[in-house]
């Protein structure tokens, strides 16, 4: 007996033998560690993906885009909840765990230029969703990982702004120690150009602070950073301009590109992402070369303009925020069609570009504030001018294509803007004037947009006649974000236990 | 290779033990004894296994076919103790049988035929059969026959209403659509099968019962505990593994339902355990050849309630342009049926022929065409054709088994075919040592299956949901539109950068999801007497499956315009290592004593890999080199082991006492080390207490006492332990890492239940009534979460032990023979049983109050008391209709409002009872048995119903349309901000639309009764066959699902969606099934 319990404990031991379980349970498929630089793309991307999102959203609060009647009711007619803003605020505030993580690689590997790139992106996706969403977690967003920070605490608009200066500040420091030479890969916004992202980086803090202009006196941190462009450089050219160039494959229209129309105007007639009356208005004003570049031809006037090349290409507008019975009022009383107005131009679908944040703007806040005495040095003309000409630089000649395959600004276009007297820099309406044309250089970038009509109130947009709510100031945090301890916590003490609608405004708007 | 070292080891031993049993053979003076086995009526009975023990000796043999038997080589001048044993007969013993010299060693035995359940044998853990009476928790057994005779595709769906506790959902009528089990309520939350499947074990090896899934974002496993459960949805089933055992085979399966299983299985089978035994051959003397016939035809059991009365468009307008929405008010590209009346008017259509003078179509009368869906639908056909050849003697046993089943189903151009062998053979190698090979191969394929969801545009009912009422299905037949060059299909709504809505037959046609699947699982087994009283097993099985998957989307597709081409190949294999040492000494007479002692190791492995082709590069050319984007690819690699050594003793006191202890401890490698080695014991205790006290008369036949009390552990998948990156192809197909959204845990340790449970097993009035219940009680703490954070957090979930859950419930089982006689019987058989589940506590106090398990549209939430909701696992959450105090509907400028940002809470999805109730009618040769079954309670939210109505497909959405379609609603209430009542009016379509626009509204009570069988057998009279080969034939006709009574609207409650994954939740499959079959069962 005793020599089979021998043979068994032998039995048990070979049970035994295979315990080196811990290398077993490392998962061979995805890495504990990676090469900083492949974080890059999705962090810059996914940022990008949020505000090209926008373009749709506060795009048609603030008007650029308009439906026609009944097809959106939520963005159009404000029937809104916490539903609603699910991806904008899920979607945004995801990404910071990664750009933690950049952080902690970056810091592990003393390579700080990743370090930097890490302030800065969070500091532009998280600029996105504090001026739409009002007050949010900077300090300890995206650290669920951590213990006792699963609920990460929420912090006011004005400390946010003020942490993000901050970390755009150490950016600007660390990139500006950095040996020559050094450069990041992967880098799909500037291609591993750090002086365009320290460029990148002073310019948002111009945003920032502009954007509090209204509730704070920043003239001095302005005047300093435009006063100063060897400590603090900013964008000096449209090619420093934060673009980011689309590929075929990841572009919002690509299954547009992919199947093209037969009626050979590169767009798509029946899509019900029309361009709003009051941006075809102030373009018309203006006489303004970006019309062809914004919007598609009507239909009704391309098709016939095919036939009969004498015939004049129109471009028209679509009232924002109408009902569906106020629609067909509108057709019924104008005689108009659907063919008779303009959808979105083929140059934005095929041009794959998303302006995060352009020269033009730069230089706009810049007139702002020099005509705002800020003290910031320049000739508030000057400038203006060259803000708008930065804007129609944005759209170029590609290649050989002639303008009508895919339009362009040529430089007599530009010549012929100017010399209408209307649309020089007049000092009286100076403001109104930069916030129109802020107005219209951020088309399809909808936060920026949105924020601006906020912050000034310009241009002046009417909602839909029987819309059903005010034009909405602010995006209502996630249904996923909603039941946050912490945040009912703040909800409770800082905002009188209501949780905001979108008809609440967030801090910076006067 | 640690595996090969292990064999090493038992190779080793094995030669340690052949010496001791060469030592053990030694040359005796051997006589024989024969006998003959006779049943009461003086009938021959085969196939009794008989066996001789003593003298450290145990011959078994079996008697033939006259009742026959011999056992040899029995040492003359001893005393033997000689047993004899057959399936429902009582056991038999002849004890101290003096084996004399000569051949006068002759034994007549007649066997009574067993009049008590409670003399049955239930097979229970390690495969032992014991007598039911000696075991102390809660076992039920389904014969074979029952199983073979249900002919249903899917075996799991032959346990529903034959085992109380058991809860059987079936996903959808598709073929190889997969059905969910779940005994005794939800114990767990993590794992990536959700659905809590208890163990399936054939022949003491487990084998898988994984939902193992294709989702279209990335060839991954489905991940249903993340709540942004989106991209990567499934759309085609491809079944549960265990449904695809061959019913054929099975000799019977024993339903192990507490976690007292676990004790000796291992933490997986914390669910409960579905022992399957397959048949052996043994027994079976002469060439046993068995044929079985079956054919079946399918047709649905429930179809929406289309309405007929409005055809497509919007606000009572239509007319057909280009089906693109090109001109203004035509709404030629809504996919709704709000449009005019279907009055025979005459509307310019999309069939419409078109007048070749002016190239205009000319109007055709707007009519509805009924029937679409049916019109559409075939008639499933399922063929299953089995034979079987078995032969055993005192030596060698085996059975051959072949099966082909080949169906078509409800949906056009979907098919299934399995093909089953199976090999099951013993052998008696010398007198100590005995092996016994089971292996079973199974190819099982398809060349479309059917695609369900409800955000899916080419799943069936979604489409047939959306499709335009004035619409003649036929002449969607030629779906490729004429002149295209096959590259744009034929439908009324049509945009190639818009709207498209897909046409029933291109999809059936053309969007083919196929898969071909080997599967082989099977085991070896040693068995070698040391001495007669100690046992030694050693056994290695292995479940193996390769799954080669193939999706097609053809070119102008809805969601792949540009077309759309995947494989995937699934691979799983688990391999079991077990050895077992049994000792059973003989005490005295008044206790007997059994223990055992055994370690399994245990490893998984699971693979995939995958590749996507976004776009093809050629329409409709689906090769993986045709891409025309980057190809999206990958593979996963998993591995786990579990190491365990257990033991297990039972004590029995005169045969009316017994106890059993059993205790296992694992070693697992998905936790981290200071963590992965864990005890669980168990205890249980069976009393007959008739017996005991001496109550046994006519009237009160027995009462057995039974109590039993567990505590298991369970631990979790692989990977978990250690955060990590995800690689993926990002931005432009580059290489691009995340931070893994899950974040693991280091720390974690294994999660806990112990239970306990109670019952009773009597039988009355000479054993024709008998009445079993089981109370049971368990309690998990430690629950290994993965805890859903907010967004802000950056991750998805964290890992977490967190929180205590209870289950507490009872399950009834009554049988009834009110008649019985010669030529007549009548059985009766209840199963009733209910669960209550309560989530006791998360962590609050870490601001962790609710766990989102699943969420499409409705969220299924884990939340405790002093929230919303009651408290208990299987809580529905979701949106609804705002109304004031007074119970007035609220709206603001005519439409109702509904409350989304903070959910209200919808039911739950967890029925109060479950029931079922079978009758059998037994006249001569001529069998008649029905079998109900249903569930009172629990909730079922309909997709079907939402989308139906705001489609304006259902006749709920009828109310209000005037004669042209149109029509205005001045809702019934308040006005939200002014308290007055409401006055503004709104356009029928618009009102319904808001009406149903929440969760809530299509949340409705799933009580539902089913008569789930029907069947009529006849068997040939044995004198017919007296002089034919012919042993025995029958012939029976059977009916599945053949009536449903319940609430619920347009569907049948009992679905589930996301294959089976997501109970309680309907989400566009394919209805169920109502089946009718006849089978031929000869004998030779």
């Amino acid at each position: 007996m005793k020599q089979y319990l021998a043979y068994i404990a032998v039995g048990v031991l070979a049970f035994q033998s295979c315990n080196d379980f811990e290398k077993m349970n490392i998962d061979p498929n995805n890495p504990a560690v990676v090469p900083v630089e492949m974080l890059l793309p999705p962090v810059i991307s996914g940022g990008v993906n949020t505000m090209v999102g926008s373009g749709r959203r506060a795009g048609q609060y603030v008007q650029h885009l308009a439906y026609p009647g009944g097809t959106s009711e939520s963005d159009g007619r404000f029937n809104l909840t916490g539903a609603n803003w699910r991806e904008e605020w899920n979607g945004a505030v995801r990404l910071i765990k990664d750009v933690n993580q950049m952080k902690l690689l970056a810091e592990q590997n003393n390579q700080p230029e990743y370090l930097a790139l890490a302030h800065i992106n969070k500091v532009y996706i998280l600029s996105l969703v504090t001026d739409a969403f009002g007050d949010i977690p900077y300090d300890e967003a995206g650290m669920g990982n951590a213990d006792g920070l699963e609920f990460p605490k929420f912090q006011a608009q004005e400390e946010v702004y003020q942490r993000m200066l901050e970390d755009l500040e150490a950016a600007n420091t660390l990139l500006a120690e950095l040996p020559a030479g050094v450069s990041v890969s992967r880098d799909i916004l500037y291609n591993g150009n750090l002086q365009k992202w320290r460029k990148f980086a002073n310019t948002l803090m111009i945003r920032i602070l502009m954007r509090q202009s209204a509730k704070k006196d920043v003239s001095q941190q302005v005047g300093e950073i435009f006063n100063n462009p060897d400590r603090y450089p900013v964008f000096s050219s449209v090619d420093d301009g934060a673009t980011l160039i689309y590929n075929n494959s990841s572009d919002y229209y690509a299954w547009f590109i992919q199947n093209p129309s037969s009626d050979g105007s590169g767009v798509d007639f029946s899509d019900n992402a029309r361009i709003s009356d009051v941006m075809v208005g102030l373009l018309k004003r203006g006489s303004d070369p970006r019309l062809p570049v914004y919007a598609a031809p009507t239909r009704n006037s391309f098709l016939a303009n095919a036939a009969d090349a004498d015939k004049e290409l129109e471009y028209r507008g679509q009232t924002a925020g109408l009902s569906a019975a106020e629609q067909e009022a509108l057709y019924e009383s104008t005689g108009l069609k659907e063919g008779d107005f303009s959808v979105v131009g083929r140059r934005i679908r095929r041009g794959d570009r998303a302006f995060l944040m352009t020269y033009s703007e730069l230089l706009l806040l810049k007139a702002e504030a020099i005509q705002r005495n800020m003290g910031v040095i320049g000739q508030v003309e000057e400038v203006y001018r060259d803000a708008v000409d930065a804007s129609f630089d944005k759209w170029k000649q590609v290649g050989s294509q002639s303008q009508s395959q895919n339009p362009y600004i040529s430089d007599s276009q530009r010549e012929a803007y100017w010399l209408r007297p209307a649309n020089k820099y007049q000092q009286e309406k100076g403001l109104t004037m930069i916030a129109e044309q802020y107005f219209i250089d951020s088309f399809l970038n909808g936060f920026e947009g949105w924020a601006s009509w906020r912050r000034t109130g310009i241009p002046e947009i009417q909602p839909g006649p029987s819309v059903l709510a005010s034009i909405p100031v602010r995006y209502v945090y996630s249904d996923n974000e909603q039941n946050n301890p912490r945040l009912i916590e703040w909800v409770e003490q800082h905002m009188g236990g209501k949780m905001p609608n979108h008809n609440v405004k967030v801090w910076f708007q006067p | 290779m640690k595996t090969n070292r292990f064999f090493l080891y038992l190779s080793w031993l094995c030669v340690a033990f052949l010496f001791f049993g060469i030592e053990e053979v030694q040359a005796q003076q051997t006589g024989q004894i024969k006998g003959r086995v006779l049943d009461e009526d003086g009938n021959p009975l085969s196939g009794v296994s008989v066996s001789s023990n003593g003298h450290g000796d145990t011959k078994s043999t079996a008697s033939d076919q006259s009742g026959v038997f011999v056992l040899n080589d029995l040492q003359v001048g001893k005393r033997y103790r000689i047993t004899f044993s057959l399936v429902g007969y009582k056991n038999h013993a002849e004890t101290d049988f003096l084996v004399s010299a000569d051949d006068k060693n002759s034994l007549l035995v007649r066997l009574t035929e067993q009049s008590s359940e409670l003399e049955e044998v239930v097979v229970t853990a390690l495969g032992i059969t014991r007598a039911s009476k000696s075991v102390g928790f809660s076992v039920q057994q389904v014969d074979g026959d029952r199983i073979q005779e249900a002919h249903e595709t899917n075996l799991v769906n032959t346990l529903s209403g034959r085992v109380a506790g058991v809860q059987i959902t079936n996903s959808s009528g598709g073929i190889g659509a997969s059905s969910n089990i779940q005994i005794r309520g939800q114990n767990f939350v993590s794992g990536y099968n959700y659905n809590n499947s208890p163990l399936f074990v054939v022949d003491g090896i487990p084998i898988s019962n994984n939902n193992e899934q294709s989702t279209r974002a990335f060839t991954g496993r489905q991940d249903f505990n993340n709540p942004n459960f989106t991209g990567g949805e499934g759309e085609v089933d491809y079944g549960n593994a265990a449904g695809e055992i061959d019913p054929n085979d099975i000799e019977s399966i024993s339903v192990l339902k507490g976690p007292n299983a676990a004790a000796l299985y291992g933490s997986r089978a914390s669910n409960g355990v579905v022992l399957i035994t397959t048949k052996s051959g043994k027994g079976v003397k002469g060439v046993g050849i068995n044929f079985n016939s079956h054919v079946d035809f399918g047709t649905p059991l429930k179809l929406p309630d289309y309405q007929y009365a409005y055809g497509q468009g919007r606000y009572g307008v239509y007319g057909y342009v280009d089906g693109m929405g090109t001109e203004a008010n035509k709404f030629d590209n809504v996919m709704e049926n709000w449009g005019p009346a279907l009055n025979g008017q005459l509307i310019k259509q999309w069939d419409s022929p078109i007048d070749p003078q002016t190239g205009e179509r000319i109007a055709t009368p707007f009519v509805a065409h009924r029937n679409q869906l049916k019109d559409f639908l075939e008639t499933s056909k399922t063929f299953t054709n089995s034979l079987s050849i078995s032969n055993s003697n005192d030596k060698l046993n085996y059975r051959f088994s072949y099966s082909n089943l080949s169906q078509s189903g409800m949906v056009p151009n979907t098919d299934l075919s399995r093909n089953s062998l199976g090999v099951n053979a013993g052998y008696q190698i010398i007198p100590n040592l005995r092996l016994d090979v089971a292996m079973n191969w199974v190819n099982s394929g398809s060349d479309n299956r059917a695609s369900y969801g409800a955000k899916n545009d080419e799943s069936i009912m979604r489409m047939f949901l959306y499709m335009p009422r004035n619409l003649d299905v036929r002449s969607l037949r030629d779906y490729w539109k004429p002149e295209s060059n096959q590259t744009e299909q034929h439908s009324p709504i049509f945009n190639m950068n818009g709207t498209i809505w897909n046409n029933p037959y291109f999809v059936a046609y053309e969007n083919l999801n196929g898969n071909n699947r080997d599967r082989v699982y099977g085991n070896v087994k040693a068995t070698y007497d040391i001495r007669p009283n100690l046992k030694f097993m050693l056994r290695s099985g292995r479940d193996f499956y390769n799954d080669k998957r193939t999706m097609r989307h053809a070119h102008s597709s809805s969601q792949y315009k540009n077309g759309y081409y995947q494989e995937d190949d699934v691979y799983f294999i688990e391999t079991n290592h077990d050895m077992l040492l049994s000792y059973s000494p003989r005490l005295n007479s008044d206790f007997s004593f059994d223990a055992s002692l055994g370690g399994n190791l245990m490893s998984q492995v699971s693979k995939r890999l995958g590749a996507i082709a976004p776009r093809l590069a050629i329409p409709n050319v689906y090769n993986l080199t045709n891409n025309g984007e980057p190809l999206l690819a990958g593979n996963t690699y998993q591995e786990k082991r579990i190491n365990s050594i257990y033991g297990t003793a039972q004590i029995g006191f005169r045969e009316m006492v017994y106890l059993d202890l059993t205790g296992r401890n694992d070693w697992s490698s998905a936790l981290p080390k200071a963590n992965n080695s864990y005890f669980y014991p168990s205890a249980s205790l069976s009393v007959i207490a008739s017996d005991l006290l001496g109550w046994t008369n006519e009237k009160f036949n027995m009462l057995k006492l039974r109590g039993a009390a567990s505590s298991v552990r369970r631990d979790l998948e692989p990977y978990r332990t250690l955060p990590n990156f995800l690689v993926t192809q990002g931005w432009g197909g580059e290489t691009v890492a995340i931070h893994n959204n899950n974040y693991p845990n280091e720390n974690i340790r294994p999660e806990k239940v112990v239970s306990y449970e109670f019952g009773f097993d009597s039988r009355l009035f000479n054993n024709r009534l008998g009445l079993d219940l089981t109370y049971y009680n368990s309690r998990t703490t430690d629950l290994i979460i993965p805890v859903t954070l907010n967004p802000s957090a950056g991750y998805d979930t964290k890992l977490m032990n967190v929180g205590e859950m209870t289950n507490h419930g009872m399950e009834v089982m009554l049988s009834g023979t009110p008649i019985r006689n010669d030529n007549f019987s009548w059985n009766v058989f209840v199963n009733y049983s209910f669960n209550r589940n309560r989530v006791v506590s998360l962590a609050e106090d870490r601001g962790i109050s609710r766990i989102r398990q699943l969420e499409r549209w409705a969220s299924l939430e884990l939340r405790t008391e002093n929230t919303k909701g009651d408290g208990s696992s299987g809580s529905l959450y979701g949106d609804y209709l705002i109304y004031d105090d007074n119970g007035q509907l609220t709206h603001r400028n005519g439409l109702p409002q509904e409350e989304n940002g903070d959910w209200g809470y919808l039911g739950n999805v967890n029925p109060k009872w479950i029931g079922s109730i079978a009758n059998d009618f037994r006249y001569k040769n001529w069998n008649l048995s029905f079998l109900f079954a249903g569930q009172k309670g629990g909730v079922v939210h309909s997709r079907t119903y939402i989308e139906g109505v705001r489609a304006g497909s259902l006749p709920e959405s009828l109310p209000f349309r005037d004669e042209n379609g149109a029509g205005t609603i001045i809702g019934e209430g308040i006005d939200i901000d002014t308290g007055q009542p409401n006055n503004v009016g709104i356009s029928v379509r618009d009102y319904w639309r808001e009406y149903y626009n929440n969760d809530r509204i299509a949340t409705f009570d799933a009580s539902y009764l089913k008569l789930r069988e029907l069947k009529v057998s006849y068997r040939l009279p044995q004198r017919m066959l007296q002089r034919t080969a012919i042993k025995g034939a029958s012939i029976s006709f059977i009916g599945r699902n053949l009536m449903l009574w319940s609430d619920v609207p347009h569907i049948d409650p009992e679905v589930s969606a996301y294959d089976g994954q997501f109970v309680g939740v309907e989400a566009m499959s394919l209805p169920s099934m109502r089946n009718f079959g006849m089978s031929v069962n000869v004998a030779f």
